[in-house]
C-alpha cells in the first residue's frame, strides 16, 4: 500500500485504527517530497523535522484517545498564512527573510489539533494570481502538464506530496490552478474562515480555503479552520456546521442553474463540453438544470481587477524597508528608501497592480472606477440572490480555457469564471468533471448560497462516486 | 481692511485603556515601542478589531458638541507614505464620519456670545512619532503612539480672531473633559489644534485663498500663529500680492509660520473604504443609553451655581473649570448645604494647595463628605477658622481623618460653659481697675479682657461665646 495514495480520511481511520503510526505516515511524505519535489517544486520552506516533533505529539495524543479530525494529518500551507518562527515570504523578495511573531488563527487552530506541517508552499508574490509566474522562488509545475505553472498547494496534492494543502484564494488564484491540477479545491463564504495572518492581497476577496482530492477531505479540512475569530472582524459569527452533513443526500429534485453567461464565447468549447456533461449526469441523478443569467458578469473581470488593485495598492504600502521585509542598500533619504526598496524587491505584476490600484483611487478616478465597481458588485450580488431563489445551486466552469494560460491580458481575462463567486462572497467548490486532448484536467465549479457549503460539497461528492481520475502522467507511475 | 475668516481641525486623544484597533495599552508615555503588538506595528497579515469603547467615547464627543450622529458609519483609509505610519495608510473617516452638523457656543470677553458650527467629528487612529537622534544622525520610528483613537473635531470657517479661537479651544476642552473623553493635556500632544486661515476683503462673498497650519500645541502657540498669520497674509495683500494655498508650521522660538508644503505638493490620500473594518450601526437605544450616561455639561452648572446657589460668576466659573473640582463641590454641597462657604473654602485653600502642586485634583485623598464636614465645623465654629486651615494642610499630608487631626493637635473647640464661667470671674477678679474703668464708660478696655478671656479659653469656648458671657457678666455688674 502506498500511503502518499490515500485520502485525508483514509489516513484518519488508519490512525485511528492503530494501522499505522503518524510517524511513519510524515515519514513517507518526507521521502516522497525528497523524491519528487526537485522537480515539480511546490515548497519554498520545508519544516521536516518540525513535522517529524509533531508527528510524535500526535501519536500520543492518539494514545491517549485524545486525537480530533486533524490529529496526525500532514498538510502544506501556502506562504502567505503567517507561522510563528517559520519563515513566510508570500511568494515574494521583499518578504524573502520575514520570520512572523505570530500565529495566523487557522494556524492555531490546525495546531490545537495537532495537525502535521510539512512546509510552506509556492505562491505568486502576495497571492496576485495563480501560475507562480509572479513567484520569486520560481515556477511550480503542474504535474498533468509541466508547460502548466501552477501553484504550490495544487501541485503538492496532485503529485501526493501532502493529502491536502491550504491556501487563499482570490478570484480565482486558488480554484483555477487547482482545477488545472485535477483537485478539489473550496474557497468558502467570505467570512467563513478568518484572515488573520494571512498577508494581504485583495482584502474583500481574501478568503483561506483548501485544496484536497475530493470534496468530503474537503468538508473535514473546512470543519477544522472555519469559525469566528476575533482577530478578524470580517470573519462570520455563525454557528460553523457540520460541513459533511449532505454528504450522500440524493439529489433528486436539486435545481441546478447554468447562468448563460458562463457558457458563451468566453469560454472554451471543451471545457463547456466537459462542465455541461457534468450537468447532465446531475440530472440523470434527478437534479432538474435551469437556465438563468447574471448579467452584470459582462463587468466581472474590469469589476475584480479594480477592487483588488485598489486595496492591493494600499495593502502593499506597508513595506517601505523600514520595520519589515526588504531593504535597499546606500540610503541616505526616507524617500530615497522607499523607492529603492520598493523597486529593488516588488516584482512586475506587484508594481503593476499598484500603478492601477493608485489610478483607480485617485481623486481624478475614484467616481469613473472605483466607485462604479462597487456599485457593479453590489449589482451581482443581488444577481446572484435573485438567482438563488428558483435554485439551490449553480454549476460554471472553473477555467475559462484548458491550457496554460500565456500573458498578462489573458490571465486576467482567464478568471472570467472563477471572480464572480468571489466578487459576490459566495462559496464555490472545484472538483474534475474532465480532461482535455492535452492530457490537461478540466473543472467544474459548484456556487452555493452564503454559508451554504455543506450543499456545495454533497453536490461536488454525489459527482466525484461516479467519476474516474487519471493520475497525473508526468509522475511517471510514481 | 480684511477679515481674517478661519476654521480649526482640532485632535484629541480619546482616554480609552486600550488603543483603537488591538488590544494595546493607549497610555501616554513608556519605553520606546513597549506598547505596541503585530497589529498596531502593521505586520504583514494582521487586521484591525475596532475598540466599541473608542466608538462610545467619539459620540459621547459629538453629543456634547450638539452634533447629529450618523448611525450608519464607516471607515476609510488615507494613503500616504510616512515613517511614523506602520501600514501606509491612516485609518480614518471621510465618507460617512460619525458625528456632524454640530454647534458649540462661545462668550469672548467685549463681543458676547458666538456659535461655532461644527462640520464634522470623525474617528480615526493616531500616528506613531519619529525620534530624530541628530547625535547619530539617525531617525528612529516609536510606535507606542500608533493605534492611538483620536477624534478630529473640524469646524465651519466661523472665527474671526485668535481671541474667538482660544475661547473655543478652551470651551471644547472643558466638554471633552466633562464628557470623560479627553483630558485634553496639550502639553501632551492629548489635543493638537490645527488652524485654517484666510483674509477677504470687507464687502467681498469670496473667500481669500488660505494658508493651513498644522500641529499647534498650546494655546498660546495658537494665538500668536494665528496673530502672525493675519499680519503676514495682510502684508502680502496690501502689497498686491497673492496668497499661496499651503501648509504651513509654527516656529515657537521666531513666533512666525513657514512654508511646510504647497498645494502643487499636496497629497492625494486615494481615500478609499477600509475592506478590513466592517461598517458600524448604531441603534436609537444605544444612543440614548450613551447620552445617558454624560454628566451635566459645564454651561448647565454654571447657570446652576449662579442661579441656585447664588455663587458670584467669577468663582461659579473657577469651580467648573475642572470637572473633578466641581464634581467635588457638587458632592460637599450634598451634605452640607452651604455653597458659598464650600465655594469659598474649595477656591481659597483647597485650590491655592492643587496649584501648588500638593495634590492632584483627579485625586484628592480626602472624601468631599469630610470636607464639607470640615467647612461645617469653621463655619460653626467647632474649630479655629486657622486651625480649619491647617487641617486641611494636615489632611492633605497624612492623609488622615479630620477628627484624628482635630483630635491631636487639640483643634476642638469644647463649649466647656463651668469652665468658661469660672474662668472668665477668675479674669474678672484679677483686673478689678480694668472692670472698674469700663463700668464708668471706658468701654474699649472691653477689647482687653477679651482678649485675656479669648487666650485662657482657646479650644475651650468659641469667641463668640466668650463675648456673650462676658458682656453678660459686665452688665450685671452695671
Amino acid at each position: 500500500m502506498d500511503i502518499t495514495k490515500l485520502k485525508l480520511r483514509q489516513i484518519r481511520d488508519m490512525l485511528d485504527n492503530g494501522q499505522i503510526s503518524c510517524k511513519e505516515i510524515i515519514n513517507a511524505y518526507i521521502e516522497r517530497i525528497d523524491d519528487l519535489d526537485g522537480d515539480l517544486p511546490c515548497f519554498i520552506t520545508r519544516t521536516s523535522e518540525m513535522a517529524l516533533e509533531q508527528a510524535s505529539d500526535a501519536d500520543k495524543r492518539i494514545a491517549n484517545g485524545d486525537a480530533g479530525e486533524l490529529t496526525g494529518i500532514p498538510l502544506a500551507i501556502s506562504d502567505n498564512i503567517c507561522t510563528k518562527g517559520v519563515k513566510t515570504t508570500a511568494g515574494g523578495k521583499m518578504l524573502e527573510d520575514f520570520v512572523p511573531p505570530y500565529d495566523a488563527t487557522i494556524i492555531s487552530r490546525l495546531n490545537e489539533q495537532g495537525a502535521v506541517l510539512l512546509g510552506k508552499t509556492n505562491l505568486d508574490e502576495m497571492g496576485m494570481s495563480g501560475s507562480t509566474k509572479n513567484s520569486h522562488f520560481g515556477n511550480t509545475s503542474n504535474p498533468y502538464n509541466s508547460a502548466d505553472s501552477t501553484i504550490g498547494s495544487a501541485a503538492g496534492v496532485a503529485a501526493g506530496l501532502f493529502p491536502a494543502g491550504i491556501a487563499a484564494d482570490a478570484g480565482g488564484t486558488m480554484t483555477c490552478p487547482a482545477a488545472n491540477c485535477g483537485m478539489a479545491s473550496i474557497r468558502p463564504t467570505y467570512g467563513r474562515v478568518s484572515r488573520y495572518g494571512l498577508i494581504a492581497n485583495a482584502s474583500s476577496f481574501d478568503q483561506i480555503g483548501g485544496i484536497a482530492n475530493d470534496a468530503h477531505d474537503l468538508a473535514i479540512l473546512l470543519g477544522a479552520i472555519a469559525g469566528y475569530d476575533e482577530f478578524d472582524r470580517t470573519s462570520s459569527t455563525k454557528a460553523t456546521t457540520d460541513f459533511t452533513a449532505k454528504i450522500g443526500d440524493s439529489l433528486k429534485g436539486m435545481k441546478i442553474a447554468l447562468p448563460k453567461e458562463f457558457y458563451g464565447d468566453m469560454v472554451d468549447d471543451a471545457v463547456k463540453e466537459a462542465v455541461l456533461s457534468a450537468a447532465k449526469q446531475y440530472e440523470e441523478m434527478g437534479a432538474d438544470l435551469i437556465e438563468v443569467s447574471i448579467p452584470s458578469m459582462e463587468f466581472a473581470i474590469p469589476t475584480y481587477y479594480i477592487i483588488a488593485n485598489a486595496e492591493i495598492s494600499s495593502n502593499l504600502a506597508r513595506y517601505d524597508g523600514i520595520k519589515f521585509g526588504y531593504r535597499g542598500e546606500d540610503i541616505d533619504s526616507y524617500e530615497q528608501l522607499v523607492k529603492r526598496s520598493r523597486t529593488e524587491a516588488f516584482g512586475d505584476e506587484a508594481k503593476r497592480r499598484i500603478l492601477l490600484g493608485n489610478f483607480v483611487l485617485s481623486s481624478d478616478s475614484y467616481k469613473d472606477y472605483f466607485e462604479k465597481a462597487l456599485a457593479v458588485k453590489q449589482k451581482m450580488m443581488s444577481e446572484f440572490t435573485d438567482v438563488f431563489a428558483s435554485c439551490d445551486v449553480i454549476l460554471t466552469p472553473t477555467n475559462t480555457v484548458n491550457s496554460p494560460v500565456e500573458g498578462s491580458v489573458a490571465s486576467y481575462n482567464s478568471i472570467y469564471c472563477a471572480a464572480p463567486s468571489s466578487i459576490a462572497m459566495l462559496p464555490s467548490i472545484t472538483t474534475t468533471c474532465g480532461y482535455g486532448d492535452n492530457g490537461m484536467p478540466i473543472g467544474m465549479s459548484i456556487i452555493g448560497r452564503r454559508f451554504d457549503e455543506a450543499t456545495i460539497i454533497g453536490v461536488a461528492d454525489q459527482f466525484e462516486r461516479g467519476f474516474n481520475k487519471i493520475l497525473p502522467a508526468l509522475l511517471g507511475g510514481r | 481692511m480684511f477679515i481674517p475668516v478661519i476654521g480649526l481641525e482640532v485632535h484629541a486623544e480619546l482616554l480609552t485603556d486600550s488603543k483603537i484597533f488591538c488590544g494595546c495599552s493607549a497610555e501616554f508615555g513608556g519605553d520606546h515601542n513597549t506598547r505596541c503588538c503585530p497589529s498596531c506595528a502593521g505586520f504583514p497579515g494582521t487586521l484591525p478589531m475596532l475598540n466599541k469603547r473608542a466608538v462610545e467615547y467619539a459620540i459621547r464627543a459629538g453629543f456634547t458638541m450638539n452634533c447629529d450622529i450618523n448611525k450608519l458609519t464607516y471607515w476609510d483609509r488615507k494613503n500616504y507614505f510616512y515613517p511614523d505610519l506602520p501600514t501606509a495608510y491612516q485609518v480614518s473617516q471621510l465618507y460617512l464620519p460619525l458625528c456632524v452638523n454640530g454647534k458649540v457656543d462661545i462668550n469672548v470677553d467685549g463681543e458676547g456670545s458666538k456659535q461655532i458650527r461644527i462640520h464634522q467629528i470623525h474617528l480615526e487612529e493616531d500616528a506613531g512619532k519619529l525620534v530624530h537622534d541628530d547625535f547619530n544622525n539617525v531617525s528612529l520610528a516609536d510606535y507606542n503612539r500608533g493605534g492611538i483613537p483620536l477624534i478630529e473635531i473640524v469646524t465651519e470657517p466661523d472665527f474671526s480672531n485668535a481671541d474667538e479661537v482660544k475661547e473655543f479651544v478652551e470651551k471644547i476642552s472643558l466638554l471633552l473633559q466633562y464628557a470623560g473623553v479627553c483630558e485634553c493635556r496639550m502639553e501632551q500632544g492629548q489635543l493638537r489644534v490645527d488652524v485654517n486661515i484666510s483674509l477677504m476683503r470687507q464687502g467681498d462673498e469670496k473667500l481669500g485663498t488660505r494658508a493651513e497650519i498644522k500641529n499647534l500645541n498650546s494655546i498660546k502657540s495658537i494665538t500668536r500663529a494665528i496673530e502672525y498669520e493675519i499680519k503676514r497674509q495682510t502684508e502680502i495683500l496690501q502689497n498686491g500680492e497673492k496668497v499661496v494655498q499651503e501648509t504651513r508650521r509654527f516656529n515657537e522660538n521666531r513666533g512666525t509660520t513657514s512654508s511646510l508644503r504647497s498645494k502643487v505638493d499636496a497629497h492625494d490620500y486615494r481615500y478609499f473604504p477600509d475592506p478590513d473594518i466592517p461598517a458600524v450601526t448604531i441603534t436609537q437605544a444605544e444612543l440614548d443609553s450613551i447620552r445617558e450616561q454624560l454628566p451635566e455639561l459645564p454651561d448647565t452648572r454654571l447657570e446652576r451655581y449662579i442661579d441656585e446657589y447664588k455663587l458670584t460668576p467669577v468663582n461659579a466659573k473657577i469651580l467648573i473649570a475642572d470637572r473633578a473640582i466641581s464634581d467635588f463641590f457638587d458632592e460637599a454641597v450634598k451634605s452640607y448645604n452651604k455653597p458659598k462657604s464650600i465655594s469659598d473654602f474649595i477656591i481659597v485653600e483647597l485650590l491655592r494647595r492643587i496649584n501648588l502642586g500638593e495634590l492632584d485634583a483627579n485625586a484628592i485623598p480626602f472624601s468631599a463628605q469630610e470636607f464639607a464636614r470640615l467647612v461645617q465645623a469653621a463655619d460653626e465654629q467647632k474649630i479655629a477658622k486657622n486651625n480649619a486651615k491647617t487641617t486641611l494642610r494636615y489632611m492633605i499630608e497624612t492623609g488622615d481623618s479630620l477628627d484624628k487631626i482635630a483630635e491631636e493637635n487639640g483643634f476642638w473647640i469644647k463649649e466647656d460653659r463651668e469652665k468658661l464661667v469660672s474662668t472668665i470671674d477668675k479674669i474678672l477678679a484679677e483686673n478689678e481697675n480694668v472692670v472698674a474703668e469700663y463700668l464708668a464708660g471706658e468701654v474699649k478696655v472691653f477689647g482687653y479682657l477679651m482678649g485675656q478671656c479669648t487666650k485662657a479659653l482657646r479650644g475651650v469656648c468659641t469667641p463668640q461665646s466668650i463675648k456673650k458671657e462676658l458682656e453678660d457678666k459686665l452688665g450685671k455688674l452695671k
